[in-house]
This record gives C-alpha cells, sequence and structure tokens, in this order.
C-alpha cells in the first residue's frame, strides 16, 4: 500500500532548513520527519503539525544554529597573503607590457580623481568649525523687479533682522551683517586698504570666531568700534599692542580697536580683515557718509540676516513667517516682488548659485559635472584593467586550476585577485600623486577664485583619502576579474585552455571600448569648438575701438585732479573718466522712469566725461554728446543708445531728443543717441544704456595713447599719480588685453577640456593597445596558417584590425553627433554672439584619434603580421 | 570522585540506548523515554544531550540507511561506550552506597 506521505508545514521545513548546520540536517530532518509521518498516523494531522512546529522551535539552540558554528579557521592568513603578494608582482613582472598600460592608465585617470577628492576634501569642511552650525542659517531674498535680473541673493534688508528678532518666537539669535567697511586703513606712513563687514553685537555669540583680545558680547556694542585680525594688527603696527588704540578710515572715521580677532579660517565662507560694530551703521548714515539703506526693504545688495534657530525649533514656523513678511513688503512697493527663504550655514559652500555672496561661493552642479567627468575617465582605466585582465585569464588559469585542487576556497581566489589589483592601484596611485603635484596648481591658476576654496598644499589627511581613493578603485577595477577567475572549474582550467569561456563578453568589451573613444571624441570636440568661440570673440567687433586705449584704477582718488596731472604728458592724446571698462561686463544699473509713459525700469548706465565717446569711436547718430558744463548741471543731461530709443517706445531717434527721464528723483534731459554697441560681455545681447556725467561714479581713466611709446609713457604716469595718490601703485591695462581676460573662462573651458580629451583619449588608446596585443596573441595560429595559405602582410592587418576600425568609426559618428547636441543646444545656446559648430572642428577630433588609435593597433598588427609562420605553427 | 559526572537525563538517556541496543537513534530513542518513563522530551534537548555525551566520548555515533520513512535522510545510530558503560556503572555504584547507608526506619513513609 503505497500512498504519498503528508507534508509538514513547509514555512517550518524551510526555515530549519535555512538555520540549521549542514552536517547536522540529515540526521534531525530525517527524525523530524519520521516523528511526523508517526503522529500523522497515530494522532491526526492538526497535533503532528503542531508537534512538529514546536520541534523545530525547540531545536533553535546553538549547538543546531549555523549562526553559531564557530568558522573554520585559516592559521596561515599571512603566510597565504603573503603567498598572494609575491605571485601578483611576480606576474605583473612577467607581463611587463600590460603592467605599464594598466599602472599608466590608472595613474593618468586617477590624477584626475584625486583632483576631485582634493576639492571635495576642502568644500565639505566649510564652516564646520562654528559650534552652532546645526541651527545657524541665514536668510535669501529673491527680490523681482521689473527690468531687472531676479536671480536669488544671499543678501537680505537688514530692517528684516530687526523684526525677525522683535516678532518671531522660536530664534534665539538674530545677526545683521552688512558689507562694504571697506577702507583705506591710515599708517604712519601711507595707508593699507581694508575689507571687512559691519557685525551686531551678538556676533561672537553666534558665529566661532576665535576673538584673542577683547569681550566677545560688547566689543561691537558702541559706534565707531572696530575689531581686527591678527595678521592686520601685526601689519598697522608690528609688535605693538593695538587694544584701545584709535584707527583712521578716512572715508569712515576714527575707530575704536575693541578686539583683536584671529584670522577667519580657510575654511569659513565669511571673509574679513575687519569687522565694526553694527551702530556704526546708524552712525554713519546719519551723518550723510553712506546711503541711508540699512533699514530699507529695498536693499537687497548690502545686508545680510543669520539666525540661530532655537534647539527643537522646527524650520516651518521661521519659512512661514518669512512668506508672510515677503508679501507683506510685495503689497507695500509697486516695483518690487519679493520672497525669501533660507540656507543653512552648513549648505553655503557648496551651495547654490546666488548673487552677492559675502565670500568664497562654490556652485555643486560644475563640481558634480567635473566629478561625473573624472568617475567616467577613472572608470575607462578601470574598464582597461579588468579588460586586460579577462583577457590574460588564459595565462592565469592553470595557476587557479592548481591552487583550487590543493584546496584554494572560491573566497580565496577571490581575495587572491582583489589583493593583485589593489597592489596595482596602489601603484598607480602613487604615480598619479606626482601627475596631481604637477596638475593641481595648473588647475588652481586656471579656475577663477578656486583658492578661495582649495588650499594649495596638500595636508596629510589628504593622502590617507587618496589612499582609499585608490583602494576603493582597485576594488571596482577587480571585482569583475576576481569574480571570474574565481568561478573558473579547476578541471576545465587544467584540461583544455580553448573551452574556458573566454569570449562570452565580448560585446560588452566592445560595447565599452566604443564608449571610451566617443567620450574621447566628445572632449576633442568641445575644445575645438571653445576655442573657435574663442578665437571669435577675440576678433569679433564689439562696435568700439579696442587698440590703444589704456585703463586706469582710480582706486578712490578724484579723477579730476588726476585728468589735470595726466594731461600734461604729451603721449595721451585723449582722457575721459568713467564708470566702467567697456565690454567687460561689470555694469551697474539705476532705476530710470518714463514720466510720459509713467513706468520705471532699472537700466544700465555709464557713467563718463564727454570725451568718452571720441576715445572709444563710439558714433553719435542724432543730437549731441553732452557739453562740458558746470558740475550742478552735469547730473541734468544724458545720452541714450538706440537699444534705448527702442526701448522706451520711440520710433526715430530724434524724436527721442529733448525727452526727459527721471533718475534718482531728478529729471534728466536725453541730448544725443548713440549707436548700439556690446558693452556687455559678448554673450549678452545688447541692452538698453544710458550715459551721464556723475563724478562719484567715476572709477576709471580712458587714456587713448600711442603704443610705441609705451615703458617711457607708462614712467610719465606713474609721476602723475604720485601726485595725486603716493600710497598705492598705478594700476593700469589696456583695454583689449582686458576684454582678453574677460574671456579667459573660455580659455578655462578649453584648457580643461582639452586635458580631459588628452586623458581620455590616452586612456583609451591604452586600451585599445591591450586589446590589439591580446588579439594578436590569440590569433597567432590563425595568422599562421593564414601567412602559410599565402595571406599577404596587408591581407592580415587589414583582417585583424577590421574590428577595432569599425568600433572607432561608430564612435566617432555618435561622439561627433553627442557634441554636436550638447555644444549647440545647451552651451553655445547660452551665448549670444557664437559660432557655429563646422565639420573642420569635428575632423580635426577625429582625425587625431584616428590616427592613435591606429597607431596602437597598426603597431601590434604589423609585428603579428610580419611573425614567421613557422614560429607559430611549430609546437602544434 | 573521578570520572565523567552524568546529568540525571544524561543518564536516562544512556541506558535507553543501551536498552535499545541495536536501535538507537533519534525517534527510537525519544519514544523509548516516553513510553518507559513518561516523559517528552524535544528532539532539540535530545541533540544537545546526545552531542555533548559524544563529545565527552561516552557515546559514539555512526550513520545509518536512508529510508523512505524519513524522506530519503539517513538515520544516526548511537551506541554507548565502554567509558559511557563505566560512567553508569560508577553512578549506580554511587547511589546503591546511598541507599545501603539510609537507615532501614528512614525507609517507611512517614504518615502523620
Amino acid at each position: 500500500m503505497k500512498k504519498s506521505l503528508p507534508t509538514p508545514p513547509k514555512l517550518y521545513s524551510r526555515l530549519f532548513k535555512r538555520l540549521c548546520r549542514d552536517e547536522l540536517y540529515f540526521e534531525l530532518q530525517g527524525d523530524l520527519l519520521e516523528e511526523y509521518w508517526l503522529n500523522v498516523e497515530e494522532r491526526g494531522y492538526r497535533k503532528a503539525n503542531r508537534a512538529y512546529k514546536m520541534e523545530v522551535v525547540r531545536l533553535i539552540r546553538p549547538s543546531v544554529l549555523k549562526l553559531f558554528q564557530k568558522q573554520k579557521k585559516h592559521y596561515n592568513n599571512t603566510a597565504m597573503l603573503r603567498n598572494y603578494t609575491k605571485v601578483a608582482f611576480r606576474s605583473l613582472s612577467k607581463n611587463k607590457l600590460f603592467t605599464f598600460i594598466n599602472i599608466t592608465g590608472l595613474a593618468i585617470g586617477m590624477s584626475v580623481g584625486l583632483l576631485i577628492v582634493n576639492l571635495v576634501f576642502d568644500a565639505v569642511q566649510f564652516d564646520q568649525f562654528h559650534t552652532n552650525k546645526d541651527r545657524l542659517y541665514r536668510v535669501l531674498s529673491t527680490p523681482v523687479r521689473p527690468g531687472l535680473n531676479s536671480d536669488q541673493s544671499a543678501t537680505a534688508p537688514n530692517i528684516l533682522g530687526d523684526q525677525m528678532k522683535a516678532d518671531l518666537p522660536g530664534v534665539d539669535e538674530v545677526v545683521k551683517i552688512r558689507r562694504w567697511f571697506s577702507g583705506r586703513i591710515k599708517m604712519e606712513k601711507g595707508s593699507l586698504f581694508t575689507q571687512g563687514i559691519y557685525a551686531d553685537e551678538n556676533f561672537f555669540d553666534v558665529f566661532s570666531f576665535d576673538l584673542k583680545r577683547g569681550n566677545p558680547s560688547t566689543a561691537l556694542s558702541n559706534p565707531f568700534s572696530i575689531i581686527i585680525t591678527e595678521t592686520l594688527a601685526e601689519t598697522l603696527r608690528p609688535g605693538e599692542d593695538l587694544m584701545g588704540q584709535i584707527l583712521t578710515i578716512p572715508d569712515r572715521g576714527e575707530f575704536l580697536v575693541t578686539g583683536i580677532v584671529a584670522d577667519p579660517p580657510v575654511h569659513s565662507h565669511m571673509k574679513f580683515q575687519t569687522i565694526a560694530s553694527f551702530s556704526t551703521v546708524k552712525a554713519l548714515e546719519d551723518q550723510g557718509i553712506i546711503s541711508n539703506n540699512s533699514q530699507s526693504w529695498e536693499d537687497y545688495s548690502s545686508g545680510y540676516v543669520y539666525f540661530l534657530l532655537e534647539e527643537g525649533q522646527r524650520m516651518d514656523n521661521v519659512q512661514v513667517w518669512l512668506n508672510q513678511k515677503g508679501l507683506d513688503v510685495s503689497n507695500q512697493f509697486e516695483n518690487l516682488d519679493v520672497t525669501f527663504a533660507t540656507q543653512k550655514i552648513t549648505s553655503i559652500i557648496p551651495g547654490k548659485d546666488l548673487n552677492n555672496q559675502i565670500g568664497a561661493e562654490l556652485i555643486p552642479l560644475p563640481i558634480i559635472i567635473l566629478g561625473a567627468i573624472a568617475m567616467a575617465i577613472v572608470l575607462s582605466a578601470c574598464f582597461n584593467y579588468t579588460n586586460l585582465s579577462i583577457a590574460r585569464a588564459l595565462r592565469r588559469s592553470k595557476e587557479i586550476g592548481v591552487r583550487k585542487i590543493v584546496g584554494s576556497s572560491k573566497r580565496q581566489i577571490f581575495t587572491q585577485f582583489t589583493i593583485e589589483t589593489v597592489i596595482v592601484t596602489l601603484i598607480a596611485v602613487f604615480f598619479s600623486y606626482f601627475l596631481f603635484l604637477v596638475i593641481k596648481p595648473l588647475f588652481m591658476l586656471s579656475i577663477p577664485r578656486i583658492d578661495q576654496i582649495m588650499q594649495p598644499e596638500t595636508p596629510p589627511t589628504l593622502m590617507i583619502f587618496f589612499v582609499l581613493f585608490s583602494i576603493v578603485i582597485g576594488l571596482i577595477a577587480g571585482l569583475f576579474p576576481a569574480l571570474f577567475f574565481s568561478k573558473i572549474k579547476p578541471l576545465t582550467a587544467l584540461r583544455n585552455n580553448s573551452s574556458l569561456k573566454l569570449f562570452s563578453h565580448v560585446n560588452i568589451r566592445k560595447a565599452l571600448i566604443v564608449v571610451q573613444f566617443t567620450l574621447s571624441i566628445f572632449f576633442l570636440i568641445t575644445m575645438n569648438v571653445v576655442s573657435k568661440q574663442y578665437r571669435y570673440a577675440m576678433i569679433h567687433d564689439m562696435g568700439f575701438e579696442k587698440e590703444n586705449i589704456l585703463n586706469l584704477s582710480l582706486n578712490g582718488n578724484d579723477a579730476r585732479k588726476l585728468i589735470t596731472e595726466i594731461e600734461k604728458i604729451p603721449e595721451v592724446s585723449k582722457i575721459s573718466a568713467s564708470s566702467m571698462v567697456v565690454g567687460t561686463g561689470a555694469s551697474q544699473s539705476y532705476m530710470i522712469k518714463n514720466p510720459v509713459r509713467n513706468d520705471s525700469a532699472y537700466l544700465n548706465f555709464i557713467s563718463a566725461t564727454p570725451e568718452y565717446f571720441d576715445i572709444h569711436d563710439i558714433d553719435v547718430v542724432a543730437g549731441s554728446i553732452y557739453e562740458p558744463r558746470k558740475p550742478e548741471e552735469r547730473l541734468n543731461r544724458m545720452m541714450v543708445n538706440e537699444k534705448f530709443v527702442e526701448f522706451q517706445g520711440y520710433s526715430s531717434n530724434q524724436e527721442i531728443l529733448g525727452e526727459q527721464f527721471i533718475i534718482n528723483g531728478q529729471p534728466v534731459t536725453v541730448t544725443g543717441v548713440v549707436e548700439d554697441f556690446n558693452f556687455q560681455y559678448i554673450e549678452e545681447p545688447i541692452r538698453s544704456l544710458v550715459f551721464f556725467e556723475s563724478d562719484i561714479r567715476f572709477d576709471f581713466l580712458n587714456l587713448s595713447i600711442q603704443t610705441a611709446l609705451l615703458p617711457n609713457t607708462i614712467d610719465k604716469l606713474e609721476t602723475a599719480w604720485d601726485v595725486v595718490d603716493s600710497e598705492t601703485e598705478l594700476e593700469v591695462k589696456f583695454l583689449d588685453q582686458e576684454l582678453e581676460e574677460s574671456n579667459a573662462f573660455l580659455v578655462i573651458f578649453v584648457r580643461v577640456f582639452g586635458f580631459l580629451g588628452f586623458i581620455a583619449a590616452s586612456i583609451a588608446c591604452l586600451g585599445l593597445l591591450g586589446m590589439a596585443v591580446f588579439n594578436a596573441e590569440t590569433r597567432i595560429k590563425e595568422i599562421g596558417i593564414r601567412k602559410a595559405v599565402g595571406a599577404s602582410i596587408g591581407n592580415l592587418v587589414m583582417i585583424l584590425s577590421k574590428t577595432f576600425i569599425r568600433l572607432i568609426s561608430i564612435s566617432g559618428i555618435v561622439g561627433s553627433f553627442l557634441a554636436y547636441l550638447v555644444l549647440d543646444k545647451l552651451v553655445l545656446a547660452q551665448i549670444h554672439y557664437r559660432v557655429s559648430i563646422g565639420v573642420l572642428e569635428i575632423m580635426t577630433a577625429i582625425v587625431i584619434l584616428f590616427s592613435l588609435a591606429i597607431l596602437a593597433v597598426g603597431s601590434q598588427t604589423w609585428k603579428a603580421a610580419r611573425r614567421n609562420p613557422v614560429e607559430s605553427l611549430r609546437y602544434e | 570522585m573521578k570520572g565523567t559526572h552524568l546529568g540525571e537525563f544524561q543518564e536516562i538517556v544512556l541506558l535507553t540506548i543501551m536498552v535499545l541496543d541495536d536501535n538507537a537513534y533519534g525517534v527510537s530513542i525519544k519514544r523509548e523515554i516516553k513510553t518507559r518513563a513518561d516523559r517528552n522530551i524535544s528532539r532539540g534537548a535530545l541533540h544537545t544531550a546526545l552531542s555533548r555525551m559524544e563529545e565527552k566520548g561516552l557515546i559514539k555515533s555512526w550513520q545509518g540507511e536512508a529510508n523512505k520513512l524519513r524522506g530519503g535522510m539517513p538515520k544516526r545510530y548511537y551506541e554507548v561506550t565502554n567509558k559511557g558503560v563505566n560512567a553508569l556503572k560508577e553512578a549506580k555504584d554511587v547511589r546503591d552506597q546511598l541507599w545501603n547507608e539510609v537507615p532501614r526506619l528512614r525507609l517507611q513513609h512517614n504518615y502523620g
């Protein structure tokens, strides 16, 4: 009587199988089953099931569970590790070419990675030194005004801070800060230009700057108190105690030194040389020395509000309050719509792209892009390693077979190959470090203001991260080969090489070669296109004269006085004073009201003397240039450009002449219209512009000179400068030179992408070289037979390189397409006056890469094809 | 007192194995104890006792035949070693001695 036996509760059986030690399982499970079936017969299903469950539960004890099983110990661990290392070095030195390719590729690739590690290492440390960093925030504002761009700003009206302190519960402290406390501090001889901030008296309660001397709670209480940094104190009066002394800052007044503070740490987003008490602002405003802005809701350029959230408080309440404030303010002012937000102090760097930063800034996006590119390059080097290691599996498989037969476990083989890879990456990071030392200064030179974020020196802690980074890279690169090798079956490995499944990943490998070359092509094309844009920007007619104009920074000196001095120099034919260097993008704006249409807009202006137009060769198309007049009448006249005429809705240039507009509450009459010219960057379209002559806005003198006599002229200029200002150095620059500098970011682009392209291309070619070597080696018999049967060298080279050439052609097509799309639709689309992407840029990149690749593949195939077939076939 | 100290449960298991002679394996030991001593022991407790005694060398085991009634899994048979027999005897001697020393009167049940 055969009937099928009932099954006990499956879940419990499975649980038991999972938990029970393997060597006990048969005995115990057998007993359980036997007992179960006996029970079923004697007592029925239900009771048997229950008994079974109970038995399983009661078997859960240390002597049965796998969990408590002691691991078998390999007592010879160190010996094995030593062996792995030794074997690793032997196999590395046996395959010198592959080792060279791997180490070079990884070293080049990792050098870029190290740069990113360095940058991130510095960036994440920012503002971590504040004790209150977890609840310290600042208010951000987004003022929207007609005619002006409405980017988010790090600033907020200071009056918001006052109201916050008074109205908002859940906030411990509010600190108001104002920038532009800059000026020259008088010294015994001459004076020193310093940059500082105004700050509330609780500054030191909230921020953890190290006040060396003075009382942290009262040092910033009284008006005209000043705290200076140690370095500044040492510069001003070396070896002297400055506490309690008076410092004179000409445009600001006399200040009492109430504290000495340690220099702000490198990793502080806020940098200053001096801190003046916030009460000074009010005093200066009352005296009319600075404009009355600290109580204004319309000031979004110089005030900052930081606040300390009460412990345990949520941000929601603050945000609700700020939203309400934003609405109130927007309702109150006709031309202003403002919203407020908050930002944690540790998210300032790296953080959002904001206007009016108080100090350094680091936007994550470029870093992420750079990081992604660096990662792509490092991974591409990793891929070379993986690819070549597996390609070489034929040679190692016997070793692994023997190891396994002698008793190596899968895990041990895995460890062995991982160790081997990590050794390679550690050697590579050593070389990579030297490369890093070479490229870091170049990187810091080419990216503006990066020195505020990155320190030039490399601290020892960073080295540890470098080593860790290389180990991680080693693990990534070694993962696949290690898995592959640990899976090799010993019998197959020892019996017959050819049955190894070596070529199962051929398609993935081909795809990765395509990716590598596509990346290289992309970088090279980008480099070409951007350098074309740069050349275009340099020769682009911006609509004004660039040659032979020397710009002189006034540095706060009186323009008229200097003009009278410089007029005596015969080499200087014409002089004008103005507020900006044309074409470099540093424009200022004013609210200009059209009384007829009764609307206002923020528009760019240039304050300039009448000679300005002649010097820059800007044509007047209607009316005339404002005449030199008495100072008090100057502000009533202005010139506009054609865009302004159009913007204000006049149909012809003649029509606007004599019209009045309101600037700063004053009526201003249009006297003339000038042709449009590119006064901002080349990236921007031409916008509306007005000219008037406001002495307090002058920052530069524009001199038209004869270059032939330059050194002589500069000497004379210096003499003239010394008459007016004996304390500072003369600062002059040619206009064309300055325009070149304002386009410098394009040069950076060219450099960075050229460099990346070079690196990506060299790694890709190294990988290709490795694959070509491998290919020629594995097909050596085929080549021998072909040759013996009568193939020519040319035929053989063709056969061997066919695949590679096809792969590179695919990458060429994909890469150019990708580059064209990204550059044309994303990068160049941002620039108003731009070049188009031509065949030339794409072709040069492809030709460069093709010749490199053919060099790599060709050299190997040529060698293989020329071999005497007798040699390769003899051993058969 | 040298030798191995036996726990009460271990003693019963050892004796049961000896009783079962050739047929001592998990299920049979368990069932025998159930019928003779009316004690319901779990397989887990039995496993612990068996493995401890095997560690001490009181019993030895070998793998037996597989059986359809056990889902095709082999039995493990247990056998008491000489050391185990000695340990049992030692335990019995101790008890016998003690029984002999007990005053006769005390052996009668006290009523009242």
